[in-house]
């Protein structure tokens, strides 16, 4: 089998329909909410309707022309090209998949809703609907068979092809252990169907119905298929995928011309006069980094946004011969759902370049710390006549995304190398506390560095704090050492987590107190050091740094048992636990024995050493 | 915070230190046989005096022995000393010992902390005239840095030898000013860093105190009489010498 590109550039690409003849096909693009026609012989694309609100499917009357929607948000409708649509029903519940089944003069359109596990039949002309199953699990896809005897639906939570009785209600799962089975359409003999089954299986597969076996009728989809529909003799069936519309063939498909670039992209800027990208510095080189970030061949420099964030972009284009004026609708694809598709009608200077124009990510940034590399795959298409889109840019970007704005030391710019350290550290953290819990732990963990147990010194810097060289020896340099104490562990471990817009301190304790054993960095036995105690302690340290507010030391774990003065231990790294007072189990018990010389002398020191030191 | 060092008696234990200066010490990467210089990295102190701190890697054990030299100037001896304890003071061991045997030769004052169980002396903090010095050993395997901070000691408090004057870029002047009273100042150098460009400056008077005052170096005399005070100018592209031997101790645990 042969799988073949017919539009490239879609935004979310789910349900489409063919027309018995083969040659025109519906298709919904969900991100955008846009119903667009394609000549599957040449490619050309048109749009039919923008403004739908996640459309899921179209379904075509083929002998009346009416054109029928679902969108994820609850409403069928029919569509009227260009101008709008109007609601038939609105069953809710997310209807997915459409069928048109008709008998005589008599319509049905059957739908199942993902959420309600509904099946749905609405009859179009009178405007009715009613419910005819319930109790579906997650279920996606419908085809219904001619004498609307039995449905067969795709469910999510089963994964399985389930027989639907229409009358009765009885439902028998035919096949299970299918993969994400999404949308359906009947085979040229109705003795099976097709089901597209999404990543991570990304295929085609045929479900006979005599014998409930299944078959593959084509591997290496096109990521996250949706929708199905094939030709009247199966030999061509067309896929909608995510980013694009393909045609699976048995003799090969028609050859589809690809367009010539108009234009093509020639930079991209995201920290641009009035942006909300974080300011990005070149710590070893001293400078910022250079925007725009992305010029095409001459640099491709990184990015950052605040998680849940919607970035936005600057873009300028290079003119090419293939440019003819006019609008264009202009977007991409990418990993991040891409950038939402626009009609634009750019204008050139002199210089072949266009003015910078705006653009926005499709989704804003999940709420997570990530450092994601961003594919963007540029598409652009005359918006007066159908046409078919080109290719006009392709570039990844690496984006940093911390949870908040970056809180002191960090200021106006924040260091490229920070940022791969902390965003790889915390990543996942959808929470501050899980941001700098995941920092600490990383950074207790990272055999990069050990305690001084010689002499305890401050290795990376009292005064100000040296994270250049700490940044060095955490990524395998030698930085100032392996040697660190507990300021140089609560600076690294304030200054990471305040990077991805933690509000730590490094604050310390004291002072000259005796100790219960603990597992200093980079050891794994249990010691008193130093023969009893330590002179001072530092941490990281939330709000005021006193005893009711807790602490991350990433510097030594302390015992977590009922008695932390005597064996046996249990290792406990300390991470957002109470510092305490002590008459009660919390950090402070933990780390020194109970006492005048233990406990007693080792007090929160917030008013004389509570900062942020500056990084250098 | 309180602390458990006798400040109050470094005073009077400093004699040499208090007529000595260096200006423009720096490490150029010959000085210990058996070490590379991997960097010299400005560390910021209470005072903002600075300090340089030096990193080296031992040329024998794949990079499992570093070595962290930190080496601040100050203006006086005085403020050496405190910037010693300042040192002490960031250390989280309560009370580091003083130095030790040979050890208690070093510097106006030095402090030793050795590796538990090996008991060998693995940081040492001195002070030597307006200098602080720190050597600690600091990678994965630990050094005896005991013989880095002599040679340190004696390339900053001692006269070139006449090997070193052959051998060396030295430019080797001598002077005696005469007091009238003790306690009486004069300007000996008027531009430090003028007098040091390109190379680095040690003077050795025989008697009182040399301090920075401004951009001159001044001397306070002891006594009313003569002062021999002498002037070193090594200038860059020459280092210290080399001893034949390797300028530390190897230690395997054991």
């Amino acid at each position: 089998m042969q799988v073949t590109d017919v539009v490239v550039g879609l935004a979310a690409g789910v349900g489409l329909d063919l027309e018995p003849g083969g040659k025109t096909a519906y298709y919904v693009e969900w991100s955008i909410g846009e119903l667009s026609k394609v000549d599957v012989l040449t490619g050309t694309v048109s749009t039919v309707l923008t403004g739908l609100a996640f459309p899921q499917d179209v379904e075509v009357d083929w002998d009346s022309g009416q054109i029928f929607v679902c969108e994820r948000t609850g409403p069928v409708s029919t569509v009227f090209p260009n101008e709008g649509k109007k609601v038939i029903e609105n069953p809710g519940g997310a209807p997915q998949q459409l069928d048109l089944k008709k008998n005589g003069n008599q319509r049905f359109l059957y739908t199942v809703c993902f959420d309600s596990g509904d099946l749905i039949r609405i009859d179009p002309d009178a405007a009715t609907m009613a419910t005819l199953v319930s109790g579906l699990g997650h279920p996606v896809g419908i085809v219904v068979d001619a004498a609307q005897q039995f449905a067969y639906v795709s469910e999510q939570d089963s994964g399985a092809l389930t027989q639907v009785e229409l009358t009765s209600g009885i439902k028998k799962q035919l096949i299970t252990g299918l993969i994400a089975p999404f949308f359906l359409a009947w085979d040229r003999g109705a003795n099976g169907v097709f089901c597209v089954q999404r990543d991570p299986a990304n295929n085609l597969l045929r479900l006979d119905l005599r014998s409930a076996t299944s078959s593959v009728v084509a591997n290496g989809l096109a990521w996250r298929p949706s929708g199905v529909a094939p030709n009247h003799d199966d030999s061509l069936i067309y896929i909608c995928a995510d980013r694009e519309l393909e045609v699976i063939s048995r003799n090969g498909a028609p050859s589809i011309k690809p367009a010539a670039p108009p234009f093509r992209i020639h930079s991209i800027e995201f920290n641009f006069d009035g942006s909300s990208a974080i300011r990005l510095r070149d710590h070893l080189a001293g400078t910022p980094v250079p925007t725009p970030e992305y010029v095409k061949a001459v640099r491709n420099g990184p990015a950052s946004f605040v998680a849940g964030s919607l970035p936005h972009l600057k873009v300028v284009l290079a003119k090419l011969s293939g440019f003819g004026g006019g609008a264009y609708s202009i977007g991409a694809t990418g990993s991040l759902g891409g950038i939402r598709r626009k009609t634009v009608t750019p204008t050139f200077g002199g210089s072949g370049l266009s003015n910078p124009i705006d653009f926005e990510f499709m989704w804003p940034l999940e709420t997570a710390v990530a450092k994601p590399d961003v594919s963007l795959d540029w598409y652009a298409r005359p918006v007066t006549t159908p046409a078919v889109p080109a290719v006009v840019g392709s570039a990844v970007h690496k984006i940093y995304v911390p949870l908040a704005k970056p809180v002191d030391p960090w200021g106006a710019e924040c260091w490229v190398a920070a940022f791969e350290l902390a965003c790889g550290w915390a990543a996942g953290s959808t929470t501050l506390d899980d941001a700098a819990a995941r920092v600490t732990e990383r950074y207790n963990g990272s055999g990069m560095v050990s305690y001084d147990t010689v002499q305890g010194a401050t290795a990376y810097g009292y005064q100000t704090y040296n994270f250049t060289e700490m940044l060095e020896r955490l990524t395998g340099g030698p930085g100032l050492g392996q040697k660190v104490n507990c300021t140089d562990s609560a600076d690294t471990v304030t200054t990471v987590s305040n990077l991805l817009g933690c509000e730590l301190w490094e604050s310390r304790m004291g002072f000259y107190f005796d100790l219960n054993p603990i597992i200093a960095i980079g050891f794994n036995t249990w010691a008193v050091p130093f023969d009893g105690g330590f002179s001072y302690h530092e941490v990281a340290w939330k709000g005021g740094a006193t005893t009711n507010d807790n602490v991350f030391d990433g510097c030594l774990k302390v015992d977590g048992d009922a008695d932390p003065t005597t064996p046996p231990h249990a290792s406990l790294l300390p991470i957002n636990i109470l510092f305490g007072d002590c008459s009660t189990m919390t950090y402070r018990l933990r780390l020194c024995p109970p006492g005048s010389l233990g406990c007693g002398q080792c007090n929160p020191q917030p008013a004389s050493t509570r900062q942020r030191r500056p990084i250098v | 915070m309180q602390t458990p060092y006798k400040v109050e008696e470094w005073a009077a234990e400093t004699s040499h230190g208090r007529r000595i200066f260096n200006a423009g010490f720096r490490l150029r990467g010959n000085e210990l046989r058996g070490w590379r210089l991997l960097k010299s990295v400005p560390m910021e102190t209470a005072r903002g005096d600075g300090e340089l701190a030096y990193v080296w890697q031992g040329l024998e054990a794949a990079g499992r022995e570093l070595l962290r030299i930190g080496i601040a100037e100050l203006p006086d001896w005085r403020l050496a000393q405190q910037r010693l304890l300042e040192e002490l003071e960031t250390s989280m061991r309560p009370e580091i010992p003083r130095g030790t045997g040979s050890l208690r030769r070093l510097g106006d004052l030095v402090f030793v902390a050795r590796e538990p169980g090996s008991d060998l002396p693995a940081a040492i903090t001195f002070a030597r005239g307006n200098l602080c010095i720190s050597v600690r050993s600091v990678g994965d395997r630990t050094v005896d840095v005991s013989h880095v901070a002599e040679r340190l000691d004696q390339a900053i408090s001692r006269p070139p030898t006449r090997t070193e004057l052959a051998r060396e870029r030295v430019e080797a002047q001598s002077l005696v000013r005469t007091a009238r009273e003790l306690g009486e100042e004069r300007e000996i150098i008027k531009s430090i860093v003028g007098a040091s460009r390109g190379g680095w400056l040690k003077i050795i008077a025989s008697d009182g105190e040399l301090r920075r005052q401004g951009a001159s170096l001044i001397h306070v005399s002891a006594a009313a009489g003569p002062t021999r005070i002498e002037t070193f100018l090594v200038r860059l592209g020459a280092g210290p010498s080399r001893s034949r031997g390797r300028d530390r101790r190897e230690h395997s645990p054991g």
